[in-house]
């Protein structure tokens, strides 16, 4: 019999997270890295939850200045483009429909600035649910009307979007559609990496997504660009045992020794790089070599990878899932005919993922000065933006990344801008 | 219930998964179901990525959906290794 030991207190022990405070602090002294003109350590984490862990228990300003924690584009909500709210509302207005979607879709704004909640008002049905499964049940009691789930989410949820339709074929539910907007999560670290617009030496790695897709999938990180990648969970004891891992293979293998070697790209200067070349696992509790193969399968099965346009990022390829075409009974953009289709690349071809330079907000919102674009890059902090905390706030969100609850601005927002901008 | 009120924000939360405790099964559907208790809320979640998920075992929940089961051997051997954690010893730690 199981005891509480995944009980969140039990990694959430105040003295053995300062223990490991104390540890990383020791290397990165040892290190000097931020001192006398040398770079700080820079790990980019790329999961909303760890976004939001990190500012809910301080964490940052508990970590030594050597050693710098950035957000990447790791919020779904954030990553959906204007193209796709667009659709997302378009379906919503439709009469008859019912549009099932995740709480935190209701208040991001479409290309006009109108959202779920201000459609909802004016008279669209738009359900909230927990679950895909629910959104299912939802379309089996109201046969005359058509239910619209929307599949916004990474590898976690996507497995759970595709139970549903397999689901709704089984029992016969001909009036359930998805609408994926479901987004791969290694092609946009990939793309990341690739502009060197930032440096970045680590990585903390979804624990999540790696429950699914397991650690493998993101060994790229370490064997073709040298980067340090940890799989972390969320809690504060999680978070700060993979940043000591990360500290310590980096103290370990300082850049010039690398270099030295030839282990070490020239073309992207690190402070360090992962000499191992391998992916280390901290979160050992949920995360398997191989993740989970059931959920694997039934994506694969379910969904087919397709290009798609990412927020801040602009299209990266092979990045998104639609629905396979056996399932086009139970597709959304199918049913109402909604956008082209966008063939994958073919797998054997190499990624091309230089992203455009005007790749920021890739829509209105641009002009208006919101740089949510640069923050899903991890190119700015939040209080870098001009409008953070001043004319966008969580009340009035200009951007998505101060919208959903697990967007960096709305993060920082919450539990780290005063001390930012006292900085500042 | 302050504190209880968000937490239950943070189940309902689309990002999360959350770790709880299987305290029913039901095989009289199609797909396994089970009954999971996270912080005393109670919810049916599919089991249908983790069938081999016992009553009295951790499983981690996503949008309804048990995702992984939580290996306790594992969550032991890490507890362990950073409660032994030492700043002054040189070793590993």
């Amino acid at each position: 019999m199981s005891t509480a030991r995944f009980d969140p207190g039990c990694w959430r022990d105040p003295a053995l997270a300062r223990r490991l405070l104390q540890r990383i602090a020791d290397v990165c002294a040892q290190a000097g890295w931020g001192e006398a003109g040398r770079p700080p350590l820079v790990v980019m984490e790329i999961c909303g939850t760890h976004t939001m862990a990190i500012a809910r228990w301080g964490l940052r300003s508990l970590l030594p200045s050597g050693l710098r924690l950035i957000s990447g584009p790791g919020c779904p909500v954030c990553v959906t483009d204007d193209g796709q709210m667009d659709e997302m509302m378009a379906l919503a207005r439709r009469p008859g429909v019912i549009v099932a979607t995740y709480g935190d879709l209701l208040k991001v704004p479409d290309s006009r600035g109108q959202t779920l909640a201000q459609a909802r008002a004016a008279g669209a049905d738009v359900r909230v649910v927990y679950s895909p499964l629910e959104a299912v049940e939802l379309a089996r009691q109201l046969p005359e009307r058509q239910v619209v789930l929307l599949g916004v989410g990474f590898e976690t949820t996507a497995p759970g979007a595709a139970l549903a339709v397999v689901q709704a074929k089984a029992m016969g539910v001909n009036n359930f559609f998805l609408y994926s907007a479901h987004r791969l999560t290694p092609p946009a670290m990939r793309a990341l990496l690739s502009t060197g617009e930032q440096r970045i030496d680590a990585f903390l790695i979804p624990g999540h997504v790696s429950a699914v897709l397991g650690e493998r999938a993101f060994a790229f990180l370490a064997e073709e660009f040298g980067c340090g990648a940890v799989v972390a969970g969320f809690e504060p004891v999680d978070i700060l045992a993979a940043l000591l891992q990360i500290v310590e293979e980096a103290a370990a293998h300082p850049v010039a020794e690398l270099l030295a070697v030839g282990e070490a790209r020239r073309d992207r200067p690190a402070v360090c790089g992962n000499a191992q070349r391998v992916v280390h696992n901290e979160y050992r509790r949920a995360v398997r070599p191989e993740g989970n193969p059931r959920a694997q399968e039934l994506m694969e099965r379910v969904f087919r990878v397709v290009d798609a346009d990412w927020r801040g990022l602009g299209r990266i390829p092979a990045s998104g899932l639609a629905l396979r075409p056996e399932w086009r009974a139970w597709d959304a953009q199918i049913r109402w005919d909604l956008r082209l289709d966008i063939p994958p690349l073919p797998s054997s071809s190499p990624p091309p993922t230089t992203l455009p330079p005007s790749a920021t907000c890739l829509d209105k919102r641009a002009t208006s000065g919101c740089r949510c674009g640069h923050v899903l890059r991890g190119v700015i902090t939040p209080p870098e933006c001009p409008l953070f905390g001043r004319v966008c706030t969580p009340l009035q969100p200009r951007g998505p990344c101060m919208v959903s609850s697990e967007g960096a601005c709305a993060a920082y927002y919450r539990y780290e801008w005063r001390q930012d901008l006292a900085g500042g | 219930m302050g504190v209880a009120r968000v937490e239950l924000t943070e189940v309902e939360r689309m990002c999360l998964a959350v770790p709880a405790m299987i305290v029913d099964r039901d095989e009289a559907g199609e797909m396994p179901m089970a009954t999971v208790d996270w912080n005393g809320n109670r919810r049916r979640v599919s089991l249908a990525f983790t069938p081999q998920a016992r009553v009295g075992q951790w499983v981690l929940v996503h949008v309804g959906v048990a995702i992984q089961v939580l290996d306790e051997v594992e969550a032991v051997a890490s507890l362990a290794a950073w409660q032994e954690a030492n700043p002054t010893d040189g070793g590993r730690w």
